[in-house]
């Protein structure tokens, strides 16, 4: 008997209503246990339509926590130049977050909630699509995350955060800091 | 002005060692598509896989009692940090991953420390990480050792791992302390 797999609810949306930015979004796909690419990029498992997003902007890369049963999934900057907001945390390149189970992600103008529902395949898991005419996450600014090239290191996340802060105690929606994720380095997991 | 005076300054790149061993390597061959003393630069987002199936994977063990994807490895940035870590992740549903003396199963993950023995199966690989400045890229280097690096390495020797059968959660974790290499002289 096949076994029910974990399933990401995810509901997408862009102020701009333009539907060409999720034309090639599908209703569902069935992944199997490597990293899930998001981007622009024809490699990237969910492709989204915008000029400003990196060919591999994000990965949700699937595992288990030691001692568990069923799939977790840590959520990784893969763009160079963009940044990506995930319950109050900014991550640049190569930095990653556990995911809980529901998130709030922006990058690029793009609203993301992720929902995970799980389930003890750990063969694949599924992604079941949603596209918001609404706002997801609400009180969001409306400058752009992704020009870092002149930005020093230390500086803050256009539109997201403080100046000079990373804390996610400092986010500017702290109705949304519940649930933090743990930083993905330090840590057994 | 030279083009050596306007080249961009050169930045250092983080380099994983991989030294191997195999009881059976000289009959078996298990390592011949592995391409020893030699620096291989590959891109920071690459997740570097190791296994039997040369199509998926990276690095490749001629050898039928190797999965598939036995393992794959995998950089990422600590949150603030400024220096590149390694995660490892054991890919394999049928054996386990001996990361020093922690055991990962199927999907488990963890993060790589500066110098650790990963063991699964008969194999021993000593990992061993040098830092670089580079977001862009990493290198490898894989070393082969002609003597068990449990015993060059006075590593404690651990528990057994089957080839086939479970995670091996029968035996008890060795007390024995980990890092043994830095009083040998």
């Amino acid at each position: 008997m096949e076994r029910p797999h974990t399933v990401l609810q995810v509901s997408l949306h862009h102020p701009t209503k333009d539907p060409a930015i999720f034309a090639t979004v599908p209703s569902r796909l069935q992944h199997d246990i490597s990293p899930l690419l998001v981007g622009r990029g024809p490699e990237a498992h969910l492709q989204l339509q915008l000029p400003r997003l990196s060919r591999q902007h994000l990965s949700l890369e699937p595992y288990r926590e030691m001692g568990s049963a069923g799939l977790a999934f840590s959520l990784k900057t893969l763009s160079r130049r963009g940044c990506v907001w995930v319950n109050g945390l900014t991550l640049r390149f190569l930095e990653q977050v556990r995911l809980s189970t529901v998130n709030r992600v922006t990058f690029s103008g793009v609203q993301m909630v992720i929902r995970i529902e799980g389930g003890p395949s750990l063969e694949d898991f599924v992604c079941c699509f949603h596209v918001s005419p609404s706002p997801l996450i609400y009180r969001l600014q409306a400058e752009e995350t992704d020009e870092w090239e002149d930005i020093p290191p230390g500086a803050a996340c256009p539109g997201f955060r403080a100046e000079g802060s990373r804390s996610p105690g400092l986010s500017p929606w702290p109705f949304l800091d519940w649930g933090q994720p743990s930083p993905g380095g330090g840590t057994k997991i | 002005m030279s083009a050596f005076e306007d080249d961009d300054t050169e930045e250092t790149v983080t380099c994983l060692q991989v030294t191997v061993y195999h009881p059976g390597q000289r009959q078996s061959g298990t390592f011949q598509l592995i391409k020893f003393h030699h620096r291989e630069r590959l891109p920071s987002s690459e997740v570097v896989k190791f296994g039997r199936n040369s199509n998926t994977c990276r690095y490749t063990f001629q050898d039928k009692q190797v999965s598939r994807v036995q393992f794959s490895l995998q950089l990422f940035k600590k949150f603030d940090g400024s220096v590149l870590s390694f995660e490892i992740k054991n890919m394999s549903k049928k054996t386990s991953l001996l990361v020093d003396n922690t055991e990962l199963g199927y999907l488990n993950k963890v993060d790589l420390p500066h110098k650790c023995m990963v063991r699964f199966g008969d194999y021993q690989l000593l990992m061993e990480k040098e830092d670089g400045e580079s977001l862009e890229v990493f290198e490898t280097q894989f070393l082969l050792s002609p003597r068990s690096l449990l015993q060059e390495n006075h590593w404690p020797p651990g528990r057994p791992v089957p080839e086939y059968g479970g995670y091996l959660s029968c035996c008890p974790p060795s007390t024995s302390p980990t890092e043994t290499d830095e009083s040998e002289s």
